[in-house]
């Protein structure tokens, strides 16, 4: 009871410190749905209106038809004619188209004639991202045309692979980028808070009047905890928000369910902030460490933007320590495949473990006395 | 029970001894002092016994509890200012105090009584943050949350470092007021003059304690006769009067040189006429009564690891 009541002392004045830094809650509030608006528009690798090119050699029915349809597809936009291949480069320097179809002389008739005809696509190579794709959306279209020209017959074998994307039809980049962004932005805005808070007492020596005090340190920590869980999840709750209205992100799964593991995953930031706190004594060095720790390795090895499959057994190890890794797949999970809690037990399990230890190792090594 | 002990405390920052086998006791419900200048292992003592450091040897007891293993207990029962201001300055006045008596589990009302002498004189600014008093007005309200909890060992670091003459006065009137409410009170200051408001005063230098007495006893040992000169040159004098073969000690003290010398006792007619023979006219010489400085820069000569800066 007096615990509680010392708790409740403790847990007043961190709101007041809140609440009296109107920048800081600006920013605590702020910034997280700002970044996720902005990375969510910029960071897509999905294709739509490309700009190409067209250089027609043939200038025949043939080629007119297949331009007419790949101009009118979604993925494209015809916004200029060239009369020669040598032309495209100087287009690719401007910036003014992505990709360019270059149509051989007698395109038509050597496809009535000689049963096979010349397209070439160009793209930019340096477009590492998206150049693959463009090629390929060209390919879709020239091979559905010939396709439907070419009724199968019935003397050889055909097999139509029909191509299904599950959870995002459409291939939607933003389904994947915005809860990517949205695990980076809660874990590295809610351990920054935490350790800041605590770095800063250390700095103005408030933590040494305080430590002079019979308070336990397990009150001191928790008590950082609390208010910064209510602004972090009130900043959860507006990128949500943005996910599902902004960027029309579907919620498949329970939001009850994500909404549940959103504090878990907060409470996750936070107690990792307190750990921070306890290696750092300053504010610059706290802000260091989280932005080292943090940002690139979930970026790079949460499976946020890149899939890790693909990365050495060792990054990928240290890819599983990372709490973002596991709100990754839950989150994608809830938002996208429409997962239920049970089949996301092992990850929602790992981020209990890790609040744990990250919690219980901050109060260890948060020392009693002054180094 | 004493309230302070300390026997052979050593403090070590790598190769700098700023604690060097330092014991101390401290009687129930005495205000004493520790005198010396910076550097001289004050901050280091108050923070060990206030169980804030670890010592890298030697023993310490606070009201009979050790300051290592039952530094909870001890947390307990003692009051701190640290020398910076450590209260939280976004919060006011008020919210500071109610927030360092929730942390003992009692409130403002609750002892009102203990702090209202001093709590009166800010209590027209309580809803003013910490950050916006006056140093005087902070120091006022550090030692209220110090006190809030109705310690018995009160520990204030250099309490009167910083502050404006009127507050220093207030804050010793108030260090002196507490002793009715039987309040053990350690405090440091690096003011000699404020040695004299003390009971008793250890005088610290290089991590040593010279001497501990009260500031009467300590004056009534100074041993030989005490001589302030003056002319209108100090430089030339104190050259002059360290280069005489009888000069014990010499230092410019304000206006004045105050003076020793190695025979018990000396005309001070003789010293003038040596001055004034080696260009230095005008010579007035009185001999006056010691002071804790002049105490003290007596034991430093003696100090055998006294290096001058």
């Amino acid at each position: 009871m007096k615990n509680f009541k010392i708790f409740k002392g403790l847990v007043r004045k961190e709101f007041l410190h809140i609440l009296r830094d109107w920048r800081s809650l600006t920013m605590l509030l702020g910034i997280p749905i700002v970044l996720v608006l902005l990375f969510g528009s910029v960071m897509t690798m999905e294709i739509k209106d490309a700009n190409i090119a067209v250089v027609d050699h043939a200038k025949d029915h043939d080629s007119k038809e297949l331009i007419n349809l790949i101009s009118t597809s979604e993925f494209f936009k015809l916004v200029k004619y060239l009369d020669t291949s040598d032309e495209i480069d100087e287009e690719f320097k401007k910036g003014t188209i992505r990709m360019a179809f270059v149509f051989d002389k007698d395109f038509g008739y050597k496809l009535h004639h000689e049963g096979h005809a010349q397209i070439q696509l160009i793209a930019d190579g340096s477009k590492i991202l998206t150049s693959p794709s463009l090629i390929s959306y060209g390919k879709i279209i020239i091979n559905k045309h010939i396709a439907s020209k070419n009724p199968p017959s019935r003397a050889g074998y055909y097999i139509i692979p029909t191509v299904r994307m599950m959870y995002n039809k459409n291939l939607n980049g933003r389904y994947m980028t915005v809860p990517g962004i949205m695990s980076t932005v809660i874990l590295l805005v809610g351990a920054l808070m935490t350790s800041l808070s605590i770095t800063k007492e250390k700095e103005l020596g408030t933590l040494e009047l305080l430590l002079s005090t019979p308070i336990n340190r397990f009150l001191i920590m928790f008590a950082k905890i609390v208010p910064y869980l209510i602004t972090s999840f009130i900043s959860a709750l507006s990128i949500i928000w943005a996910a599902k209205y902004v960027f029309e992100v579907p919620v498949s799964g329970s939001m009850g369910l994500l909404l549940l593991n959103t504090v878990l995953y907060i409470l996750t930031a936070l107690a990792l902030g307190l750990l921070i706190s306890t290696f750092a004594n300053s504010q610059l060095t706290a802000m260091m460490i989280t932005m080292t720790l943090l940002m690139l390795p979930t970026e790079v090895l949460s499976g946020m933007t890149f899939p890790t499959d693909s990365l050495p057994v060792v990054l990928q190890w240290l890819g599983k320590l990372l709490p973002s890794t596991w709100f990754n797949i839950i989150s994608k999970g809830i938002l996208l495949q429409g997962a239920k809690g049970g089949s996301l037990f092992f990850e929602t399990a790992m981020l209990v473990i890790m609040v744990m230890v990250f919690y219980f190792w901050s109060v260890i090594r948060f020392k009693p006395r002054l180094q | 029970m004493t309230p302070i002990s300390a026997e052979n405390i050593v403090m070590n920052y790598g190769k700098v001894k700023a604690l060097d086998a330092v014991s101390l006791k401290v009687e129930k419900g005495e205000l004493f002092g520790l005198i010396g200048p910076d550097g001289a292992g004050k901050t280091s003592l108050i923070k060990i016994l206030g169980t804030l450091l670890l010592a890298n040897s030697g023993t310490a007891e606070i009201e009979g509890m050790d300051v290592v293993k039952q530094y909870q207990n001890i947390r307990r029962q003692i009051g701190y200012m640290p020398g910076k201001f450590s209260l939280y300055q976004d919060l006011t006045v008020e919210e500071n105090l109610n927030f360092y008596a929730s942390i003992f589990g009692t409130t403002l009302e609750e002892n009102y009584d203990l702090i209202k002498d001093i709590y009166k004189q800010i209590e027209p600014f309580k809803k003013r943050r910490a950050g916006k008093l006056s140093g005087g007005m902070k120091q006022k309200l550090a030692l209220s949350c110090a006190l809030i909890h109705k310690p018995k060992v009160l520990f204030l670091d250099e309490p009167t470092r910083g502050v404006d003459p009127v507050s220093r006065q207030d804050l010793w009137d108030m260090l002196q007021s507490l002793k009715k409410d039987n309040i053990t009170i350690l405090v440091s200051t690096a003011y000699m003059e404020e040695a004299l408001l003390c009971d008793r005063i250890s005088l610290m230098d290089h991590g040593k304690i010279l001497a501990t007495n009260s500031p009467d006893g300590l004056i009534a040992n100074f041993d030989k006769p005490l001589y302030a000169i003056r002319s209108g040159n100090s430089f030339n004098i104190i050259k002059k009067l360290k280069a005489y073969k009888h000069a014990n000690s010499v230092y410019p003290f304000g206006d004045w040189v105050h003076y020793t010398d190695k025979r018990d006792t000396i005309d001070p007619l003789e010293i003038k006429t040596y001055l004034e023979n080696n260009d230095t006219p005008n010579v007035e010489i009185k001999q006056i009564k010691a002071s804790v400085e002049d105490c003290y820069m007596s034991l430093t000569s003696k100090n055998q690891n006294y290096e001058p800066a």
